[in-house]
């Protein structure tokens, strides 16, 4: 009786001993180093030091103090990890001074431990660990660990320091208009430069490490009380759910927690712009933010955020959303349209076109599907390799891309100028959309419409839409339909979608994010002329404002 | 020709099968099993049969023939 | 029980039922109604349009009175368990078969008016991977598709008639009600039947997020779906002449050849009709999810899905066997068609709506809100 529930646990944590045998990195609540430290000095610095295999960026000083000399301590910390100035200034210094001081009492070796805790160390932070791997742990994020004779305690300071970036502009999205500053590899400058945005005690960053060799810390951030605690701690399970040897940017995690992993399209949104992961969480959103890595995920996301730029609410009149979808559908479809229509359905090209086109495929040996796809290959291996090599080469591949596909292969006959036009029109519109994941996605998708076109004509280029919309509106992202708010439809929505409302307008969050408070601002906030029925003319000396006549 | 199609058929047949069969190889699911093997060899059947082009009786013809008498009541045929 | 609660909103059940009607109905509907009511045919969508919103009250109450059961499951309420299974069966294979005839149309409709030279099977192949793809992802999923799509696609449409309407002659509309109330109930008939398909509402009412705004949606499917038929219907008459109309194939897709948009957008009627084709898909996918529910049903099994790809190799093989040739369809759908469709489409309902007034099953629609 007792046995039935028991078997399949049994058997899950041999499968789980099997998987740690063979992965090289310690499961992080494995037993092994959780043990405490001992009495002596020298075995506990031994121990240490084995631990690490002599690695020299591993720092050892021993000293002793007090009067005589008496008691024997050990700092250790890793070099480049830590701030030298603080520990020589908040942790070196105070042990020198009390040496030298006047009081010539011998120290005893029992109250050596709280005295150097309580007023020796004038540092902020320091913590007390006992165990083997809370001190590795320690150590290995840059704090410094005091090992003191005749205790098993060991003293942590928490002097963090390394070398880091800027706070720099965003390197990867570009823009006029809009705060300057971007995220950058530590994880603390990151979770700062949100909290300057968003200065409420409900701002939450719950931390998790995942990987087992990377240790790596990740933050997930929400509003309490605004966020939908579903989505937070779906999230959260997701992210635990992890158990790899690292986690090296936040594409590791994407690829873990994506909801169908067989998509091209991305189902998170990642940014580098501090000012976009504070507009994602006043929407109800959750950010995941990323130690060593200065991009952030944001999650849910749905397909129309890929045609939004922040820059879109900063510019207060914008009609470029609505060329955005356009564009989107000429980087789709074009080509392949163009193929379609000059293979099967000629009589659709306006007569004058029909002469020019026939006039330019003259002499090209290929059938138009075969031109195509020749185009958009090539055209590929350009921005590939433009965007690869180091930015001296890269202008050297761009101006050979230009000559070559542009110029001496229509001289040379191989494919018609029109095609050159098309093929560079739909990169073009492909460039417009902000999002550089979703934008390979659309380019990837050209081939197989290419593909049906030169098949079965505009019905195949339709049949493709058809699947391909199925397939979107199939997808889901952390539970939001992938369409939203398109399809399923939500009209009162669409302000934000096809074109940009004002600000005032959108008095409310998306809906199907389900935060807590779905309004936003108070509502009627149109601005008007003055009111009143001033009438006083054009004279400026007289015109007053509004809030002077209410008041 | 008729053995390219025949090929056809079967390999279809084939990938559906390995398509769906595996999620099914549950005690719990047994009727979607069979209901499953009916259908596929329903459809194979037809298809085959058609590939052949062996008889294979038109339901509209059977429709039309059952309502042929109430057809030439209200739609005589012009 | 059911794993098939895809949650779909009154909005999504509005496009999906009136893409289902209009899209076959826009293909052959004209055509017949000339044949039958000549210069009339649209006094004949006007009594449709009545009489199709009356024919809707009774179904929506009916699948208003079981909530959240399809009416294979209230089949078996009623009729005994076999008796529901026996229904369920038929049901399915009404739907499987009227799935396949509208596969062969758009196939046929394809091979003729734009690819001759590719074989039928394989347009029907294709779209048959297409469908049961989107059936096989599930309602919600191709409920959403056609919310984005058979709108576009209408407003495409009306959007290119509006260029039509200085080469209308409106005398050909004239004279006004010459004929007889005879040939318009056959005109009536026809029309009817097509929107009897309508009937398919019963499996998305248990679907419905809300069903209570189900009764809303008569009204609404029937404007959305007779004023664009009427206006195409006039259109057509007052292009071709009524005796043309009624001996052309396909007089819409001749319709919206003679769009011309300031003599540089011509010749629209590719496009369109490879528009067209996807709304027939996603048409043909609601009738299969339809035809696949109501087997499950009736089968007893917990999910559909399985059924689904199998299915699609029988659908493919009837679409192929279903007419020999497009005259055939053509007959079928002008003379069979109407008292078979009706016959089935009309009786089921009435079948069960009566026998549950009579047995007092289910609770009544009003009677739950008053509670």
């Amino acid at each position: 009786m007792f046995r039935k529930p028991r078997r399949p646990k049994t058997m899950e944590e041999r499968k789980q001993r099997q998987i740690d045998a063979k992965l090289e990195a310690p499961h992080p609540d494995s037993q092994e180093l959780n043990i405490p430290f001992g009495l002596s000095l020298d075995d506990n610095l031994a121990l240490f030091k084995n631990l690490f295999g002599n690695a020299s960026d591993l720092l050892v000083r021993e000293f002793s103090f007090g009067a005589r000399q008496e008691i024997r301590v050990a700092l250790v910390y890793i070099d480049g990890l830590s701030d030298t100035n603080s520990i020589s200034e908040a942790i070196l210094k105070p042990f020198v001074y009390r040496s030298l001081s006047d009081d010539k009492s011998p120290i005893l070796p029992e109250s050596a431990y709280p005295m150097i805790r309580d007023w020796l160390i004038t540092f902020g932070s320091v913590k007390e660990a006992a165990r083997i791997n809370e001190v590795l742990d320690y150590v290995l994020t840059g704090c410094a660990a005091l090992f003191i004779d005749g205790t098993s305690q060991v003293l942590i300071v928490v002097v963090k320091g390394w070398k880091a970036r800027d706070v720099e502009e965003p390197k990867a999205e570009a823009f006029v208009r809009g705060p300057r500053d971007s995220f950058n590899e530590t994880l603390r400058t990151n979770t700062a430069l949100i909290r300057r945005r968003i200065k409420t005690p409900r701002l939450r960053f719950d931390t998790l490490k995942i990987g087992r060799m990377t240790k790596t810390d990740i933050c997930v951030v929400y509003i309490h009380g605004l966020t939908d605690p579903a989505l937070k701690d779906e999230v959260i399970s997701r992210l635990k759910r992890i158990d790899t040897d690292g986690i090296l940017e936040s594409g590791y995690l994407e690829d873990f927690i994506k909801d169908n992993p067989w998509t091209p399209f991305s189902l998170l949104d990642r940014t580098e712009r501090p000012d976009k992961v504070a507009g994602a969480l006043l929407e109800g959103r959750v950010a995941i933010v990323i130690d060593t890595t200065p991009f952030a995920l944001l999650v849910p996301a749905v397909f129309s955020e890929f045609l939004q730029a922040p820059e879109d609410y900063y510019e207060s009149f914008d009609y470029i959303r609505a060329f955005r979808w356009l564009g989107l559908i000429i980087a789709t479809f074009l080509p392949s349209v163009y193929v379609a229509l000059s293979t099967y359905h000629q009589e659709m090209i306006p007569t004058g076109l029909v002469l020019s086109m026939a006039a330019g495929r003259e002499g090209v040996p290929f059938p138009a599907l075969v031109e195509a796809l020749s185009m958009e290959i090539s055209f590929d291996f350009l921005r590939e390799a433009g965007a690869r090599m180091p930015r001296s080469v890269g202008q050297a591949v761009g101006i050979i891309g230009a000559l070559v596909l542009g110029q001496a292969s229509v001289a040379a006959g191989i494919v018609s100028p029109i095609m050159v036009v098309i093929v560079s029109l739909a990169a073009v519109a492909s460039f417009m959309i902000p999002n550089y994941s979703s934008s390979h996605a659309i380019r990837f998708i050209r081939f197989p419409f290419l593909l049906l076109a030169g098949a079965f004509g505009l019905p195949g280029i339709f049949w493709g839409i058809l699947v391909l919309l199925l397939h979107l509106a199939s997808l889901r992202s952390f539970g939001v339909p992938y369409l939203y708010p398109v399809a399923p439809g939500v009209p009162g929505e669409w302000k934000d979608v096809f074109f940009k409302a004002p600000r005032w307008m959108m008095d409310f969050r998306p809906s199907l994010l389900r935060a807590r408070k779905i309004r936003r601002q108070a509502p009627g906030q149109m601005p008007g002329p003055p009111g009143g029925s001033s009438g006083e003319g054009d004279d400026p000396q007289i015109v007053s404002t509004g809030r002077e006549k209410q008041g | 020709m008729i053995y390219f199609n025949l090929l056809l058929i079967i390999v279809i047949g084939g990938a559906v099968s390995l398509f769906e069969v595996p999620g099914l190889l549950q005690p719990e699911k047994r009727g979607e099993l069979i209901a499953f093997s009916c259908f596929l060899l329903i459809g194979m059947a037809l298809a085959v049969a058609m590939t052949l082009r062996l008889p294979v009786p038109n339901p509209t013809s059977g429709i039309e023939f059952v309502f042929n008498p109430v057809t030439k009541l209200i739609f005589p045929g012009r | 029980m059911s794993l098939e609660r895809g949650m779909i909103s009154s909005r999504q059940v509005m496009f999906l039922v009136t893409n289902m009607i209009f899209a076959t109905e826009i293909q052959f509907v004209p055509a017949l109604l000339t044949m039958y009511a000549g210069q009339d045919a649209w006094v004949v969508v006007l009594i449709v349009t009545i009489v199709g919103f009356l024919f809707g009250v009774p179904i929506i109450s009916l699948g208003l009175r079981f909530p959240g059961k399809t009416p294979v499951e209230y089949g078996m309420d009623l009729l005994g368990k076999w008796g529901g299974r026996a229904l369920g069966i038929f049901l399915g294979l009404f739907f499987f078969y009227v799935a396949a005839v509208a596969v062969r149309e758009l196939a046929d409709h394809l091979v003729i008016a734009v690819m001759p030279q590719t074989p039928l099977v394989v347009f029907i192949a294709l779209y048959v991977f297409a469908i049961a793809y989107g059936v096989y992802l599930g309602l919600e999923v191709f409920a959403r598709v056609s919310e984005i799509l058979y709108p576009v696609f209408l407003g495409t449409l009306m959007l290119g008639t509006i260029f039509l309407i200085p080469s209308l002659n409106l005398n050909l509309l004239k004279p006004v009600l010459t004929h007889s109330p005879l040939e318009l109930l056959r005109g009536s008939l026809t029309l009817l039947a097509f929107y009897g398909e309508g009937l398919a509402i019963l499996f998305l009412i248990p679907c419905m997020r809300r069903p209570e705004q189900a009764p809303g949606l008569n009204m609404k499917i029937t404007l959305l779906l007779n004023i664009p038929l009427l206006v195409m219907v006039v259109m057509e008459v007052a292009m071709f002449g009524a005796m043309e109309t009624s001996r052309i194939l396909f007089p819409s897709f001749e319709l919206v050849k003679m769009i011309s948009v300031a003599g540089f957008f011509e010749r629209m009627e590719s496009f369109l009709l490879a528009f067209w084709v996807t709304t027939v898909c996603l048409k043909v996918a609601l009738l299969y999810y339809t035809a696949m529910i109501s087997f499950a049903r009736s089968l007893n099994l917990r999910d559909y899905r399985p059924l689904v790809w199998p299915g699609a190799v029988s659908l493919t093989a009837l679409a192929v066997l279903v007419f020999s040739d497009v005259t055939q369809a053509r007959e079928f759908l002008a003379r069979s068609w109407p008292l078979f469709g009706l016959s089935v489409e009309g009786g089921v309902p009435i079948l069960l709506y009566s026998l549950a007034l009579l047995r007092k099953k289910g609770v009544s629609w009003r009677g739950r809100q008053k509670k």
